[in-house]
């Protein structure tokens, strides 16, 4: 596989479906949006998704179809109940090989994370959500809304620019 | 660099699930099953998805999951 571009590598915001004259005061909303192909265990069996990177997500959490898609089935004897808005889902988590590329099609970086797999999920656009665990622990992530892009760099990035604390 | 502009792309997709690459749709279809063995039918790498909202649910601004 070649090498990916180095660090960092720039994503400029997606404008969300529900925007401009479809919005219901007309604003236009964008979010950080990048695509991520979730990987299956069987060869060809993976998905390429826009997914939302959410830094108030603890986990990176999935869609069922997109289960079905790359072949996997989530453990259905664990189940994480989660709050949203007001009402509780439940999550099965199954392990996963997560890769992110610059652009789609390029070399990109691979790694396992556990993806928490909704038992349901019917109207949301994004159908992945990159948290904490499983994508902000992989990588530096810098939003920038005035430049409406996002940088993604090394894990170490923080620690070289900041100095760990 | 340009934000994608979703709304635009995706109007006459409503309640579709749709791939796009490039800046353009490449492939829709009414469930994710269905568009996924599309994409692969075609050989269509690289394409990324997403559900396009009804009518109804763009009436109402996304602010987390559901």
């Amino acid at each position: 596989m070649t090498s990916p571009q180095p660090f960092p590598w720039i994503f400029p915001y997606v404008e969300d479906v529900t925007s401009g004259p479809m919005h219901p005061t007309g604003r236009i909303v964008y979010r950080p949006v990048v695509s991520i192909t979730l990987v299956g265990p069987e060869v060809d069996y993976d998905a390429t998704l826009f997914a939302l990177v959410d830094s108030g997500a603890e986990r990176v959490l999935a869609a069922p179809g997109v289960a079905r898609q790359i072949g996997v089935t989530p453990d259905r004897d664990h189940s994480t109940p989660l709050k949203i808005g007001g009402e509780t889902r439940l999550v099965h988590p199954a392990d996963v090989t997560l890769r992110l590329a610059p652009e789609p099609g390029m070399p990109g970086v691979e790694w396992q994370a556990e993806v928490g797999f909704f038992s349901e999920w019917t109207s949301a656009p994004w159908q992945v959500i990159l948290g904490q665990v499983g994508f902000f622990d992989q990588f530096t992530v810098t939003f920038g809304r005035q430049a409406l892009q996002l940088a993604i760099e090394e894990v170490e990035a923080f620690d070289q620019r900041y100095g760990a604390q | 660099m340009e934000p994608l502009h979703l709304s635009e792309l995706l109007r006459g997709f409503e309640g579709k699930w749709v791939a796009i690459k490039g800046g353009q749709v490449v492939a829709a279809a009414e469930t994710p099953d269905a568009l996924f063995k599309r994409l692969r039918s075609k050989r269509i790498h690289n394409a990324s998805v997403l559900r396009a909202p009804t009518e109804q649910e763009r009436r109402a601004e996304l602010v987390g999951l559901g």
